[in-house]
């Protein structure tokens, strides 16, 4: 029902220009997801970004210290 | 108040409260400046106002009730920060009588706009004509008819009144169908669908 809610809204969106308020629909319509499945999207979504910002920072620090050692 | 400058000045201030509260800082107090701002709006600018405005003002007052800071904000990022910095372990979110209130209230009342919509459309002598969604995709004013895809999408279906027709109908049957349906399908229970 959540997604023949969201087709609708989204439908409303495209066929009749009233993209804020289907937009606004579609959030309203979220309050029926069940929290532990947010939770398990959100958990699986940061699961895979956590990897990526680590090696980011660990590269990032890497070059700061090699910036130090260089002005040294 | 008639002074530009000031008008401008609250302008912006609401506009930052919305921004903090959409990312969680602060929630409890700009959200009920938030909810203040969106409703000095529909007051003052009654020619603007639109289902839209209603709809957020429904979602906001709700929005109160709950502890909507809780998990996934910068209000719960500061959480942890103090706590690591006070070398504590991770703060638990506890379940909340009062997030499931409003989460309980939000389902409810869409259940409401849903059934009151769908009963209406019965009412409506359009919608049981098959005209209804004419009137509308039609309708340079809200259709977008400058989409060259769009337009190009209604001459195809106009061309074959057969296929029209059908499109039209199982459109209209579906939004009247899933609006009258939808409280009793998936308005109760564990919120599931």
């Amino acid at each position: 029902m959540i997604c023949f809610s969201v087709l609708l809204h989204l439908g409303i969106g495209l066929f009749m220009g009233l993209t804020t308020f289907s937009l606004m629909m579609m959030i309203f319509v979220c309050s029926f997801i069940p929290p532990e499945t947010i939770q398990r999207a959100v958990t699986a979504v940061t699961g895979r970004l956590r990897p990526l910002l680590s090696a980011a920072g660990a590269k990032a620090a890497e070059q700061k210290k090699g910036e130090l050692v260089m002005s040294q | 108040m008639t002074d530009p400058t000031w008008i401008v000045a609250l302008h912006v201030f609401f506009l930052v409260n919305m921004l903090l509260f959409s990312a969680g800082f602060l929630t409890r107090f700009t959200g009920a400046i938030t909810w203040i701002g969106a409703m000095s709006y529909v007051q003052r600018a009654n020619s603007t106002v639109f289902g839209l405005d209603t709809m957020m003002l429904i979602l906001l007052l709700y929005l109160q009730i709950g502890p909507s800071g809780a998990r996934y904000s910068i209000d719960r990022l500061i959480e942890k920060w103090r706590a690591r910095r006070a070398g504590l372990p991770e703060p638990v979110v506890e379940p909340s009588y009062a997030a499931n209130f409003a989460v309980r209230l939000m389902q409810v009342h869409f259940c409401i706009v849903y059934l009151a919509s769908g009963t209406s459309k019965l009412l409506g002598s359009t919608w049981w004509s098959g005209q209804a969604l004419n009137l509308v995709m039609l309708n340079a004013s809200f259709a977008p008819m400058d989409n060259p895809a769009y337009l190009w999408l209604m001459k195809s279906l106009a061309k074959h009144r057969w296929l029209w027709e059908t499109f039209m109908s199982i459109n209209i049957l579906f939004s009247v169908l899933l609006e009258l349906s939808f409280s009793f399908l998936c308005g109760t229970g564990g919120g599931g669908g």
